[in-house]
């Protein structure tokens, strides 16, 4: 299976060389000036090579003149003589990381593997089922903490019935449903373009693309259906800002498992549970990070 | 102990980190899981949003990864203390804002680690001139 081949994309970068006590304030003023962030290079104890990227190819004459202006503006025009635009162009920068990353277990049933490993099947443990990920720009490799504890949680679901992905990633959760359960019903709710492409991607590359629906935008596209397995592995601040939403769409004894959560700002989270009526039947953490699976009070037996 | 293979630092806004330049490049030429990074960043720094978080990243030998959150850039803390939206775009002709002198020494404090400064008062001096800078001046 290969991937459709587009044009790269290109992004330019502004790389030029200033004193230390000089980083932050220049940096925020590429930010200011639209720069994406800043990568700080040490020249020596008391310089450094600033390199601004910008979501653009190349910059006009007037950008330019347009960025001098502005570094001069704040008294520190000088800071751009050695100013350089250069173009960088798209590439894959997991190469050198997934060489390190191999198949490997996941509770009892998954066995989550690499995509190039396709063809390396009979290698592979034959008592599991085997979960595969490109592991492309978004989030969800099955690696991390959060991922790990969602996996577990929905291979301990018998029926998930009708499921939503919230913030899909790389489709990883939606799929182990899907390997898990020939009936569930599943849908993947993702904002992020690339994140959506890496999705469809490896939903084809598990034979179970047929089988999930996949909805690019916002959790209100789903606002008017009922689902009985709700799956969030975001942020803290995402499940507390979502909670109240799940609550409508959640149908009786349903539930929903969140994950993304670092252990600090779990108490932040509780506060909401118990604010939207959900209560936690289960529970787990794992270095610093903790997920946890809700269902409305009636139907919540406590653990 | 691990072995460390390199030191990165990356000035980036708060909960927004994703794969693209500049966090791609710079981590990937190390073999570190992208992704990962900017998921633990992302829940790190979430409640910041709206800000800059610079933040140093160790690399170790097996790729794996730890990283330090820094304090924001004193143009980010003087901004919020001045009450401004930005500072000034002609900081020669037009003061957008003015702050008190103990602003300038809290500001000091927070961005005291971060500075090449020894004494509070060489910090202050720094925060002051990156307040002339903006266009900002300090209620003496």
């Amino acid at each position: 299976m290969t991937k459709e081949t587009k044009p790269k994309k290109v992004w330019a970068t502004a790389e030029f060389e200033t004193s230390t006590d000089r980083e932050d304030i220049c940096s925020w003023l590429m930010i200011q000036c639209g720069a994406t962030g800043c990568q700080i290079e040490p020249l020596d104890d008391k310089n450094i090579r600033i390199v601004a990227s910008f979501e653009k190819e190349n910059f006009t004459e007037t950008e330019l003149k347009n960025l001098r202006a502005c570094f001069e503006e704040y008294y520190l025009g000088e800071c751009l003589q050695t100013l350089k635009i250069v173009a960088l162009e798209e590439q894959d920068w997991l190469t050198k990381w997934k060489e390190g990353f191999h198949p490997f277990d996941i509770g009892e049933k998954l066995q989550v593997c690499p995509s190039w490993w396709m063809d390396k099947r009979s290698e592979l443990s034959p008592a599991r089922k085997h979960l595969f990920i490109d592991p492309g720009m978004a989030f969800g490799t099955g690696l991390h903490a959060t991922t790990r504890y969602c996996l577990g949680a929905i291979e301990r679901i018998e029926e998930p019935g009708d499921v939503v992905d919230v913030g899909s990633g790389s489709g990883i959760l939606a799929i182990a449903v899907a390997l898990l359960n020939d009936k569930a019903n599943i849908t993947a709710v993702e904002i992020d373009a690339i994140a959506v492409e890496n999705s469809c991607y490896n939903f084809k590359l598990n034979g179970v693309d047929k089988r999930i629906e996949m909805l690019t935008g916002e959790l209100e596209l789903v606002a008017d259906r009922k689902f009985d397995t709700i799956l969030s592995n975001l942020t803290c601040e995402d499940n507390m800002a979502l909670l109240p939403e799940y609550a409508k769409i959640l149908k009786p004894n349903g539930r929903v498992i969140c994950a993304g959560i670092l252990l600090e700002k779990l108490e932040r989270l509780l506060h909401v549970i118990e604010n939207t009526g959900f209560a936690i039947v289960d529970q787990d953490t794992s270095n610093g990070w903790a997920g946890i699976t809700l269902m409305q009070k009636a139907g919540a037996c406590a653990k | 102990m691990k072995k460390v293979v390199g030191k990165i630092k990356l000035q980036i806004q708060a909960g927004k980190a994703n794969p693209a330049p500049p966090i791609g490049p710079a981590l990937g030429q190390h073999g570190v899981n992208i992704m990962q990074f900017c998921k633990e960043y992302n829940a790190k720094t979430q409640d910041k949003a709206g800000t800059i978080v610079p933040v140093e990243i160790t690399v170790f030998e097996d790729r794996s990864f730890d990283f330090v959150l820094k304090t924001p850039p004193a143009s980010e803390l003087l901004k919020k203390a001045a009450n401004v939206e930005k500072g000034s775009s002609h900081p020669n002709k037009t003061k957008v804002g003015s702050v008190s002198k103990e602003k300038i020494t809290e500001i000091a404090k927070i961005k005291m680690p971060d500075l090449n400064a020894t004494t509070i008062e060489a910090a202050e001096a720094m925060v002051r001139g990156t307040a002339r800078n903006m266009g900002i001046t300090v209620q003496e």
